[in-house]
């Protein structure tokens, strides 16, 4: 446990950059297909199809787990260079992890259907 | 011959509670220095200006102040690299003392805080301790540091969180657990990789901008970064 | 407090204000997926998409992506080892390969076709 908590931010670090490149090929997957290969793409049939073919639910699945990561820790990394209570950092990082599960619940409902 | 306007921004907490600016016009050669300007003004015109210097060649670090907005060493800036107006305030995010003059100690305390000394309990051998001038090559930037605070004083992660040990000190440690002769590199980087240690590095450069002895400071902390990553990540058992 | 402005701080401050906003904007996404279910709330949702508001939006999200994905890419290449001396080349290619992108991304999203 004292191991864990000793490389903390070297894994919120080193991850960071991690999700960072799953994004940005996640990103280009996501932009094509949804934005810029015809409109029939993105119609209701469209999406449904994609989202019950069991490829497209590993990617979105990854690229939502990638996203909240990435943007969650990004938050919590710049949050105490504006909030200078350690009690209000504690909360809030307890308020944001809340946040981030409830997204990754949401989305994994929204996708999953 | 040129006229330079200092525009100095003064505070002198016995007297008023707020820093005021003043203005001075001297008389400058292209050739004279930043430095020649303010001890000119002390000297001639105001006696009561306060401002530190030691050496006046770059080497001790004492007269860094910010500088058009942008922190340097008075005694290395000349005036023909100026603009005719001048703007001379204190370095940034440490506490004014006077004037020009403010207190290092936040900065020490953190170069403390990384064990700024070389840790090797072996016998030593009849002379030095020898080095590869390949060895002494990982080293020799992080060596030059002459330790004046502009790059601390320049960083928006400093100014933003005075825990943040900044770069100078993290340059600190870097020239310790690169050193080869050192045995308490391990020790060390657990001394940086906290909440308030590298992590706080956002890669901004300002550091590198100001620095005068031009060190890549940025570069040194990215490659701690990767040493941690490596060490405390890949190499587990 | 005033201080000079380099290449690294703007690079900097748009990478922490677009990283906010992108952040703000998966609240906004879900919630348009979350009405993914219903075939009659899907089309009224692509037909509010036409809204030239919704467009102009369209386009300034594109460019928050763009924007943080490059300076994304820049300093990831300077955490790996790239030299310090490139961080400003790698700034104004990344601002040309943006610029770019954008044009061409933002081209079917203002309707000009694919």
């Amino acid at each position: 446990m004292k191991r864990i908590i000793e490389i903390k931010r070297v894994i919120e670090w080193f991850f960071q950059r991690i999700t960072g490149v799953v994004l940005l090929i996640g990103l280009i997957v996501h932009f094509q297909t949804m934005h810029y290969s015809g409109a029939g793409q993105i119609s209701y049939e469209a999406v449904f199809a994609r989202l019950s073919n069991p490829y497209w639910i590993v990617f979105n699945i990854v690229f939502l787990l990638s996203v909240t990561y990435h943007g969650f820790n990004g938050l919590l990394g710049i949050m105490p260079e504006y909030v200078h209570s350690h009690k209000m950092q504690k909360v809030l990082e307890g308020v944001l992890i809340v946040v981030a599960v409830t997204v990754v619940s949401l989305g994994v409902y929204i996708l999953t259907v | 011959m040129k006229t330079c306007t200092f525009n100095i921004k003064r505070f002198d907490p016995e007297k008023a509670s707020t820093p005021r600016w003043a203005k001075f016009s001297v008389e400058m050669e292209q050739t004279e220095r930043l430095l020649d300007g303010l001890i000119k003004i002390k000297d001639n015109m105001d006696g009561t200006l306060t401002f530190r210097r030691s050496c006046a060649h770059g080497i001790c670090g004492s007269c860094a102040v910010k500088i058009n907005g942008k922190n340097g060493l008075a005694c290395q800036t000349l005036i023909k690299d100026m603009p005719d107006t001048i703007t001379l305030e204190p370095l940034e995010a440490y506490p004014v003392i006077k004037d020009l003059v403010v207190d290092m100690s936040p900065f020490f305390e953190k170069n403390d805080k990384v064990m700024p000394y070389l840790v090797n309990d072996e016998t030593p051998p009849d002379r030095e301790r020898l080095q590869s001038p390949e060895d002494q090559h990982k080293i020799l930037q992080s060596i030059t540091c002459i330790m004046c605070g502009s790059c601390t004083s320049s960083c928006p992660g400093y100014w933003a969180n005075k825990d943040y040990l900044g770069p100078s000190a993290l340059l600190k440690a870097y020239r310790f657990i690169f050193d080869t002769r050192d045995n308490a590199s391990g020790e060390r980087l657990e001394k940086i990789i906290h909440n308030n240690g590298l992590w706080r590095c956002r890669s901004i450069y300002n550091c590198v901008e100001v620095c005068p002895k031009e060190i890549d400071i940025t570069g040194h902390l990215s490659k701690l970064k990767r040493l941690a990553v490596k060490k405390k990540l890949l190499e587990r058992k | 407090m005033k201080y000079k402005w380099h290449t690294g701080s703007i690079a900097w401050i748009i990478h922490r204000v677009s990283g906010i906003l992108l952040l703000l904007y998966i609240f906004l996404h879900l919630y348009v997926l979350s009405n993914l279910k219903d075939p009659q709330k899907f089309e009224s949702i692509m037909k509010a998409m036409d809204n030239p508001f919704v467009k102009i939006g369209e386009a300034g999200l594109l460019f928050l992506v763009i924007a943080h994905s490059l300076n994304g890419i820049r300093l990831t290449l300077l955490d790996i080892g790239t030299p310090t001396k490139y961080q400003k080349l790698l700034f104004r290619a990344a601002a040309i390969i943006g610029g770019i992108i954008f044009l061409i991304g933002a081209w079917p999203i203002m309707g000009g076709g694919y």
